[in-house]
């Protein structure tokens, strides 16, 4: 099977770049899986998970995302996330304890406040990545 | 003539101060190189960024996205400052602030408003002093920029501008140039300048921008930048062979989104880069300030010494007189 280069890369960090055999991202219009020659597409994202397999069977790397950009080019696939994060990099234990953090900082915040969008799409981040591990453990 | 007492004093106090300004010179270097690590690490987003939205709005005809829309007239300018946290870095803030002054006062006399947005304590201490209007600051965070900072600026500006509470957006930072020298620079965040983007179809201005930012970041950097600008040249060859993309959920959709991030990378980029221009400028400051005690010190010592032998060629004459007297 042919490979291709993928690049994740988010503000701050160039998060992966290798060359992969397949990568499944969540398009906004639902999940989107690429295989090298796959054709150009710009796609958003949403909240989800990005599996990625260096070889056919081998067991597929996870990372969570909250949103962004996929440029498929023919060549090469560059996810430009707002926010990503290595799954195997956090543990159940953290992801739980952040989770518990935002979701208590939620309640502490008035009905309207403008901020509470921010600590949902936090408490959904951090479920996310818990979800990851439950999935693969 | 000083006495010897107060000329020791003094080399005593020159060579303390000397010390502390060396030090502060140190830790500036090993802070120019996390600074500049940082740089490098938000560069891939920022070439990717740009790529696609090269790639988009060559393809997109109709610019219907409000913040591409210049207004007739401006009657309300936000303007972002970014300064540092801490003084001691020769002009690095002051250039700033008083290009930013300038500005808002000029745009007084026309008849236009700016709301402010501050970032860096300096900033602040400035503006409350002269009484100027502050809509939004932050501070404690000018030698680590995080991203939070910029999309909650990014965000404000955006929403404002499309519900035409400001018609346009500038922003004032210092331009590492390279490691010694920052650069005064004012940029136009909004209305996006479609002319900006759609010549870097050939990947000239905002490959400039990258550029410059990058560096910034001394030679490691610059390095990685070719590199990054090899791949993006290759990828817009690859596009051109390609043709088309396809687009989800649509072309104008992506477009929208897309738009808000692009201003979102480049205020983040724009405090990465005062960042680093702050410790190139701190410890350019601070070596002149050594460069000087050692000269102090130096001259100093040269006229406690001289005094020193004034007196003991005082005491010997003084000695050989009163022997003298006794002699006759």
């Amino acid at each position: 099977m042919s490979t291709f280069r993928c690049d994740i890369v988010t503000p701050e960090s160039l998060l992966f770049s290798e060359e992969v055999n397949f990568v499944s991202v969540p398009g906004s219009e639902g999940e989107l899986g690429i295989l090298a020659k796959h054709a150009p597409v710009v796609s958003t994202l949403k909240l989800g998970a990005i599996r990625v397999k260096r070889e056919e069977n081998s067991e597929p790397l996870a990372f969570a995302v909250t949103g962004g950009y996929v440029e498929i080019d023919g060549t090469k696939v560059v996810v430009l996330a707002t926010r990503a994060v290595d799954a195997s990099t956090v543990t159940p234990e953290e992801a739980r304890a952040s989770k518990a953090a935002a979701e208590q900082k939620l309640s502490a915040l008035a009905e309207d406040d403008s901020r509470a969008a921010f600590y949902n799409d936090e408490i959904a981040f951090f479920e996310l990545l818990e979800n990851l591990h439950a999935a693969r453990a | 003539m000083p006495s010897l007492r107060d000329i020791q004093k003094r080399i005593n106090s020159v060579q303390s101060t000397k010390q502390i300004t060396r030090t502060m010179e140190m830790v500036a270097t090993a802070k120019i190189r996390r600074a500049t690590d940082r740089i490098i690490a938000a560069t891939p987003f920022a070439v990717a960024m740009v790529e696609v939205l090269q790639s988009v709005a060559r393809r997109s005809s109709g610019n219907e996205n409000p913040l591409l829309a210049a207004k007739n007239d401006s009657k309300r300018i936000a303007v972002v400052v970014v300064v540092s946290d801490r003084g001691l870095a020769g002009g690095f803030n002051s250039n700033v602030l008083r290009a930013a002054d300038r500005f808002i006062s000029r745009m007084k006399e026309e008849g236009i408003e700016c709301d402010n947005i501050l970032c860096g304590k300096k900033a602040l201490g400035y503006f409350n002093y002269r009484k100027l209007p502050v809509t939004l600051s932050f501070r404690d965070q000018s030698a680590d920029p995080k991203i939070d900072q910029a999309r909650e600026i990014a965000s404000f500006v955006i929403d404002s501008y499309i519900n035409n509470k400001i018609d346009q957006v500038v922003i004032f930072y210092n331009h590492a140039k390279n490691v010694a020298d920052q650069v005064l620079t004012k940029e136009q965040i909004l209305p996006i300048e479609t002319v900006a983007y759609h010549e870097t179809g050939e990947g000239e201005t905002d490959a400039i921008y990258l550029d410059e930012s990058a560096k910034a970041a001394a030679a490691g950097a610059a390095e990685k930048l070719a590199q990054a600008r090899k791949a993006a040249e290759s990828v817009s060859q690859a596009d051109e062979m390609q043709g088309y993309f396809d687009y989800e959920p649509s072309m104008e959709a992506v477009l929208n989104a897309l738009l808000p991030a692009y201003v979102e990378t480049r205020i983040f980029h724009a405090l990465l880069d005062s960042a680093a221009g702050e410790q190139g400028a701190r410890r350019k400051a601070m070596k002149s300030a050594t460069d000087n005690a050692n000269e102090m010190s130096t001259t100093l010592k040269r006229v406690f010494n001289r005094a020193r032998q004034g007196a003991i060629t005082t005491e010997i004459t003084e000695i050989v007189g009163g022997a003298a007297a006794l002699e006759g």
